[in-house]
């Protein structure tokens, strides 16, 4: 089978002003991503990863290179209505309430009008924006606004889902929501391609990453291998004394093992947060 | 071709539904509206046809302005805060050609201007009928002919501003096409 998206020697130039100064976005870049999988795209600001997922949805033309879409040549027709997108720091039509613009973009995705009551309301659901659906979306709060672009990315059953950084400006509570959506698509067998500077949240939500740096690709693999130190190892003690310690460090390096370091294990401020806060109000 | 009708159908209609909920809009209804009333006050002393078109003319004129600024808003709107914003963005990612879009867009604007108008051409009409009853009674007295005017022609000047305006919001739409084109 076709992988979901594949990116070959793409090159994007921007020209800017008048005198068409141009600055490459994207450098080069050949890419993977296989269906089924969650895959994360990091880079620090600027590295051109919107750019790229822009191309791909054929938003933008590139300058060079070649993209295949769920096996289709560019975002055809055909490939769209398969994909969903939210774009990053997303912007909607403020008058409309969250159920509408759900609605909308789902008949524009090609949802039958039968389906169409049950499909909106599911993704609203998945989207844990039932509540707030009736409400215009320009009072909706950063969080929301997040979860409904999810929402009115999903609605229509992509086969691949698009999203670009998911949870900027979103607590953690309501990003570990955004991660348990996204998990829920992998279920169901959908690949999800994302963008996040959250990189804890990454390491936990996917299966692949890759890491972008000036537009160039610096590193591409499954999250376990690229971490994993096989040549490292880490135990937890607990009632551990001094004594103890001391014999083990003996019994270890009666072996040929030694022991570089001993530290008691943190829990991150982001388990704690959750651990202390029950949820935002909206969520 | 059929799909095709129907997302622009549907882009339309989202487009109705914002610029009706915004408040530049019922603003603008306002102002006309009050144009349109302040014309009672409009006196011309040959108690005849000419007044009731003198007033028809004046409500029309201020129809056509503010509809004009409503048109070039709704449309500057699109390109310079929602094509920048990223609203549009999410749109263009759906399986929809961009002509269905801004043909969309197009018809929505021209469908909220054909609210406008109407509106505002309803309550000239009662204006000017006010009038005529009034003009009416006045002739009876000295026994000259009574001034009239037409559904019919407040249909057609209707219909009139309606293409004018039209008109309008397709050349600021081009304008602004082009000039995002030699911009970006
Ligand atoms: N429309 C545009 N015109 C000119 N330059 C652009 C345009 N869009 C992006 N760029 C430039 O391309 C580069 C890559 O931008 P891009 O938005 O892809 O970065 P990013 O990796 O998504 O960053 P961030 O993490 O901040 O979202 C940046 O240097 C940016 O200034
Ligand atoms: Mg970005």
């Amino acid at each position: 089978m076709s992988p979901a998206i594949s990116v070959r020697h793409l090159t994007k130039d921007f020209r800017i002003g008048i005198r068409g100064l141009k600055l490459r976005a994207v450098d080069d870049l050949s890419l993977e991503v296989p269906r089924g999988q969650v895959f994360g795209l990091l880079g620090p600001n600027g590295c051109g990863k919107s750019t790229t997922l822009k191309i791909v949805l054929g938003l933008v033309a590139a300058t060079a290179g070649e993209i295949g879409i769920l096996g289709h040549p560019s975002a055809t027709s055909a490939a769209r209505r398969r994909t969903g997108f939210l774009p990053e720091a997303p912007y909607f039509h403020k008058f409309l309430t969250g159920r509408e613009l759900v609605r909308y973009c789902a008949q524009l995705s090609g949802v039958a009008s039968a389906d169409l009551d049950a499909a909106v309301e599911d993704a609203l659901g998945l989207a844990a924006m039932t509540e707030a659906a009736s409400r215009p979306i320009g009072t909706y709060s950063k969080g929301m606004l997040q979860r409904i672009g999810f929402a009115q990315a999903v609605v229509h059953d992509p086969e691949l889902v698009i999203l670009d950084e998911p949870t900027a400006g979103v607590d953690p509570v309501g990003s570990a929501a955004i991660g348990r959506m996204i998990h829920a698509m992998r279920a169901k067998g959908k690949t999800v391609v994302l963008c996040s500077h959250l990189l804890g949240q990454v390491e936990q939500v996917c299966d692949r990453v890759a890491i972008m740096d000036r537009g160039k690709l610096v590193l591409e693999g499954a999250v376990d291998d690229v971490l994993a130190r096989r040549d490292r190892h880490v135990m937890t003690i607990e009632a551990m004394t001094p004594a103890a310690r001391a014999a083990a460090e003996a019994a270890l390096e009666a072996h040929g093992a030694k022991v570089t370091s001993v530290t008691h294990p943190r829990r991150s401020l982001e388990d704690l947060f959750r651990e202390l806060v029950t949820g935002s109000r909206d969520a | 071709m059929n799909d095709s009708l129907r997302r622009t159908l549907w882009i339309s209609r989202v487009t109705f539904l914002e610029a009706v909920r915004q408040r530049f809009f019922a603003f603008l209804l306002l102002l006309g509206a009050a144009m349109v009333l302040s014309s009672v006050s409009l006196r011309v002393f040959d108690f005849g046809h000419g007044e009731l078109k003198f007033i028809a003319d004046f409500g029309f004129g201020g129809m056509f302005f503010f509809g004009s600024v409503l048109a070039v808003v709704m449309t500057a709107q699109l390109f310079f805060s929602e094509i920048d914003n990223k609203t549009a963005l999410t749109l263009l990612a759906k399986p929809l050609s961009r002509a269905e879009f801004l043909l969309g867009k197009f018809c929505g604007a021209w469908a909220v201007l054909g609210v406008f108008i109407v509106v505002l051409a309803g309550l000239q009409g009662i204006v000017l009928w006010a009038r005529e009853q009034e003009l009416i009674a006045l002739a009876e007295q000295s026994g000259k002919l009574p001034a009239t005017f037409s559904v019919g022609g407040l249909g057609q000047l209707i219909l009139m501003q309606w293409l004018r305006l039209g008109v309008v919001i397709a050349i600021v739409l081009a304008i602004s096409a082009l000039a995002r084109t030699y911009s970006a």
